[in-house]
């Protein structure tokens, strides 16, 4: 549906990204000055960019090689500004309305109706913007951007000025809209909950360069880079180098030790972290390639000093003795801060409650950290040795 | 004051009202197109349109005076094709006010339109309406508090206009003798009398000028100070 390529340069930045979606949700997720914003600008036709092309479903909105530009009235773009950019001077219904000149009166009329119904925004229709809420201002931007029927709908971080329980509300109502009205929608965000929840994929996108783009769940787990694993707020992040190589029978349990022992072949690397820990993980690299290993805290278990290591946690790849620095509760949920015993970098665990309850884990207690194959997720470092350092100091 | 004395008044109303109102027509777009528009030769239109500011009254009269003047091109050309003389009649005075007045009007609109948020201009724009249709349904309703100081503005320099007006209008009692020419006659007549009487009326115009001014200028910022961002 669209195909974007974008080389945009400003005085002090340059952009340089290439994606294309179909009818899905995209979040282009990233920090501020990513770039997320001048992005779907090219795509609205708001910004020219030096070079690219920009295609929608067939019609070329920008070419640079032809210099083609279709203008932001002709391209059918429905975006939600930032600060929503309603009309300060127009009522809610004068706002919605704004972009339906060319519908005749009587269907005007239902279709702001109807929208502002969707919205549930009856009752506001002569409120200048500013007697409004963040969130009801939110709903009149979404209903004007959705009145002339949009082809594609851009959202600029619509989430950023609302509080939480009025994020949740029109999150559903962005879900709604994509069900709805069946159009693609790009939302720009730096909240990785919110890519998680609305997005279908996923586009990371720091200092102008696209980092990572696949589906939502996909980029979450297994993040390419150092940067991108930040950015999607990966918790428990190592860099390491690969010592060794694994043979396939250490890394089986004993129930399988006869079997794998007949097909010794190696498999898998073992891996010394920058703070001295030492993992088995199941992709084989060459001895020296330095290393990120990405752990999530949910994929991890803990079992106390003494006992014993039992079911499903006999699978671990790893058994860390670690000191338990730090428990946080988030209701249903239990955060714990390990420090590996005698050294090593600090993990973060998180437990159920109920899980938490079971192991009896307690600050400044003795525990191990059960670390099962598919937590561990890992990539050759695109960093050299040096530059880790600045890396981390992000 | 007879009708003769009062002559100075009216004239120099018509004058810097039909001055103002030509001002606008023609500078409402330079104005624009300076607030938005990045284009080849936009420096040099923004020293144009600001050379007359800057430049002493006289010498801006005595430029027109080559243009508009019977060997001019302008002038000359006029006088061919329509046997019109413009030097020294008070249409001339219009063009002198136009010509000095209408810089105050550009650079005041032209400040009033930069200042709406361009995020505004992008949105209407995204909504499919044209150009035109964005300026007169976004822009100057958000500009017009600016826009219309600058009317002000032109206006009361359109008023008080003398030394381009004096050389291409001349001081002919009457016809062309407006207030500001009026007091200079008056006090080189030594008529007290007649003086006073203008510049009384000279410096009310002018104070009610401030306070109209004062209070457009006062709630300029009313709509982004509530609108929350």
């Amino acid at each position: 549906m669209l195909r974007a390529e974008i080389e945009l340069e400003l005085d002090d930045f340059s952009l340089d990204v290439r994606f294309s979606m179909q009818n899905e949700v995209l979040a282009l997720l990233g920090p501020s000055g990513a770039g997320k914003t001048l992005t779907i600008a090219s795509i609205a036709g708001l910004q020219h960019p030096q070079r690219g092309r920009i295609e929608f479903d067939g019609d070329i909105w920008f070419d640079s090689a032809t210099r083609r530009r279709v203008r932001p009235q002709n391209r059918g773009v429905g975006i939600v500004f930032q600060n929503y950019a309603l009309f300060p001077h127009l009522s809610v219904r004068q706002n919605v309305a704004f972009g339906l000149k060319r519908v005749p009166e009587g269907e005007r009329r239902q279709r702001v109706r109807r929208l502002l119904e969707e919205m549930r925004l009856e009752g506001l229709e002569e409120r200048r913007p500013q007697e409004l809420s963040g969130g009801q201002q939110q709903r009149v931007a979404l209903a004007r951007a959705l009145a002339p029927r949009p082809r594609i709908l851009l959202l600029d971080e619509p989430f950023a000025a609302v509080d939480a329980t009025v994020r949740m509300r029109l999150l559903d109502l962005v879900r709604e809209v994509h069900e709805t009205h069946r159009i693609p929608i790009v939302l720009i965000t730096h909240a990785i909950e919110e890519a998680y929840a609305l997005a279908d994929r996923m586009a990371v996108l720091e200092q102008g360069k696209l980092l990572q783009i696949g589906p939502t769940d996909e980029v979450f787990r297994r993040p390419v880079s150092h940067r991108v694993a930040r950015i999607v707020g990966t918790r428990n992040i190592l860099n390491g180098t690969v010592v060794d190589r694994v043979a396939e029978e250490t890394r089986r349990t004993a129930e399988t030790r006869k079997a794998a022992a007949r097909e010794m072949r190696p498999s898998g690397s073992r891996v010394r972290t920058e703070g001295g820990l030492e993992l088995e993980i199941a992709e084989p690299y060459p001895v020296g390639t330095p290393i990120t290993l990405c752990m999530r805290p949910s994929r991890l278990d803990v079992v106390t000093a003494t006992g014993a290591v039992r079911g499903e946690r006999r699978t671990a790849i790893g058994l860390v003795a670690a000191r338990v620095e730090r428990v946080q509760s988030t209701g249903d949920r239990y955060e714990l801060l390990l420090q590996p015993t005698p050294h090593g970098e600090r993990l973060e665990v998180e437990l159920s409650a109920d899980a938490f309850a079971r192991r009896r884990v307690e600050p400044g207690g003795e525990v191990r950290v059960a670390i099962s194959h598919d937590a561990v997720h890992s990539f050759r470092n695109e960093y050299p040795a040096q530059r880790l350092e600045d890396a981390r100091a992000l | 004051m007879s009708a003769s004395e009062l002559f100075p008044v009216f004239l120099s109303l018509r004058v810097s009202t039909i001055a103002t109102v030509i001002a606008v027509l023609v500078g409402i777009g330079p104005a624009w197109l300076l607030a938005n528009k990045r284009f080849p030769g936009r420096n040099v239109l923004d020293a144009v349109i600001t050379l007359p500011v800057v430049l002493p009254p006289s010498v801006l009269g005595y430029y027109l005076l080559l243009l508009i003047g019977r060997r001019g091109p302008v002038g000359s050309w006029l006088e061919q094709v329509f046997g019109l003389r413009l030097v020294f009649t008070w249409q001339a005075a219009v063009i002198a006010a136009v010509v000095a007045a209408m810089p105050l009007f550009i650079r005041a609109a032209r400040a009033a339109i930069e200042d709406v948020d361009p995020t505004l201009v992008g949105a209407a724009r995204t909504l499919g309406r044209s150009e035109l249709a964005v300026f007169l349904r976004v822009v100057l309703p958000l500009a017009w508090r600016g826009v219309l100081a600058g009317v002000v503005l032109c206006w009361a320099r359109a008023l008080g206009e003398f030394g381009a007006t004096l050389l291409v209008a001349g001081n002919i009692p009457g016809r062309t003798q407006t207030m500001a020419i009026a007091i200079y006659d008056a006090v080189q007549a030594q008529d007290m009398a007649r003086a006073n009487a203008l510049v009384v009326i000279l410096t009310a115009i002018s104070v009610v000028v401030i306070v109209l001014l004062n209070q457009l200028g006062g709630r300029h910022d009313a709509y982004r100070s509530r609108g929350g961002r």
